[in-house]
């Protein structure tokens, strides 16, 4: 009976529900991607010219106009929010030598589309690089189902990659 | 003895159902068309944004008892006006998006106004354009109790009394010569015009468009009276579409006769 109910339970738990939430704190994704000896925040204002591109590549204006992003050596790694279908995806990126090293969701609010947080899915995003026309240089499979998600994926990698060539960091690779 | 004498009478009068028919028509004709009008909005709701548009009608929202809010808090700086109405923030009369629990205070440094909520401190240019969203310090989120302003440097009471400059790279804790001499922010009164066009505001984003054409078709917005009218004007379009088919019914078997007749006849 007990296995029964357990079953049941089981089965009417809405998956979904389960997969929302807050996989990491972005603190601790700064601090494991710096060895946990994270540098000084530093602050990039997106205004002129960064907030036209960022416009473009977002679809919308962006949401703030001073970002926070945390650099050493030639490696960036940006924090980035953005909407899914409702609610915010948040986002952390490290670019490495203008590529993208790492893309890993942190938290994930919205009801479907969840499956972008699985590394088969951010695993395609490795060593790609914006090109001119400010697209990545390969093509992201997409998960059906989760569109909206992917495409926010999709932009904020780009953004991210952007930003990356705005800071000084950018002039550290060989 | 004529024949026609013998004929029965017919039990309805065809000329009384045609009157009855048509002045039931021409009184139901309102109702129906605010049916079908309102039917049409509803079945168009996302694409029109209905849910999404609000009335901001005084004399509707005063119909829909839709009261001023209870709790409104607000902080004064040099040049602007912070309020929290219930769960809106405003910028003087700008609607910051999203909801928020609580408001610890406010200050303006450089052309820059720091609103502090109890998990966040949100930066703003004066437009009220967001400049920066601050959630942690040091790695760990922060709880605000006040803030306030140290010359030009910021001070905020989380579970220290902590400081930083404009670029909120670095915070250090306060001395105690310091804390005395802090200017804290501290709730101020709203000015009236200001007051009253925040409640307005408040007010006017709470009754969608939505709602509005729901209950105009089913009548709710009349009250309980309204869904009996509404009820009325649907048994009315029964008996008309019914009393319609039968006069139809009749005249074509009137006409049906009366062209036997004239076949006969000849």
């Amino acid at each position: 009976m007990i296995r029964l109910i357990s079953l049941l339970l089981i089965l009417f738990i809405p998956i979904a529900s389960l997969a929302r939430g807050v996989y990491q704190e972005p603190t601790d994704f700064i601090n494991e991607v710096f060895s946990n000896e994270p540098p000084n925040a530093n602050k990039l204002w997106i205004t002129g010219d960064r907030k036209k591109v960022a416009s473009e590549i977002l679809g919308h204006r962006p949401n703030s106009l001073r970002l926070s992003y945390w650099g050493k050596d030639a490696r960036t790694t940006w924090i980035l929010e953005e909407i899914g279908k409702e609610k915010p995806i948040t986002v952390g990126i490290v670019i490495n030598k203008n590529r993208i090293e790492r893309i890993k969701v942190l938290i994930f609010l919205e009801s479907r589309g969840w499956e972008v947080r699985h590394d088969f899915f951010t695993n395609q995003f490795k060593n790609i690089q914006l090109q001119e026309n400010k697209d990545l240089s390969k093509h992201i499979d997409g998960i059906s189902g989760a569109t909206l998600s992917v495409r926010a994926l999709k932009k904020l990698s780009r953004l991210a990659l952007y930003l990356h060539t705005q800071t000084p960091f950018s002039h550290d690779t060989p | 003895m004529t024949r026609h004498k013998h004929q029965p009478k017919p039990l309805i009068k065809l000329r009384s159902l045609y009157l009855w028919h048509r002045y039931s028509g021409i009184s139901a004709a309102i109702l129906l068309l605010i049916l079908a009008v309102t039917g049409l909005f509803l079945n168009h709701t996302v694409t029109l944004k209905l849910d999404r548009s609000f009335i901001s009608n005084e004399s509707l929202l005063n119909w829909y008892d839709i009261e001023a809010p209870q709790r409104t808090l607000s902080y004064a700086t040099q040049q602007h006006n912070i309020t929290l109405v219930e769960d809106k923030l405003y910028l003087d009369k700008k609607s910051i998006h999203g909801h928020f629990e609580s408001l610890a205070g406010a200050i303006e440094i450089q052309d820059m106004i720091i609103i502090a909520i109890d998990t966040q401190l949100l930066l703003f240019t004066p437009d009220g354009e967001l400049i920066e969203r601050i959630t942690h310090i040091d790695g760990r989120r922060i709880q605000i109790g006040a803030i306030g302003k140290l010359n030009d440097k910021i001070v905020i009471q989380n579970d220290d009394f902590l400081i930083s400059d404009i670029d909120f790279s670095t915070w250090q804790t306060a001395s105690k010569k310091n804390i005395l001499a802090i200017a804290w922010s501290y709730p101020t009164r709203l000015p009236l015009a200001l007051r009253r066009h925040l409640e307005h505001d408040y007010r006017s984003n709470i009754l969608t468009t939505e709602r509005i054409m729901l209950d105009l078709h089913s009548g709710r917005i009349l009250g309980k009276y309204g869904v009996y009218i509404m009820d009325a004007a649907a048994i009315i379009l029964i008996l008309l579409a019914l009393s319609g088919s039968f006069i139809w019914l009749k005249q074509l078997r009137k006409q049906r006769s009366r062209r036997h007749k004239k076949t006969a006849h000849s």
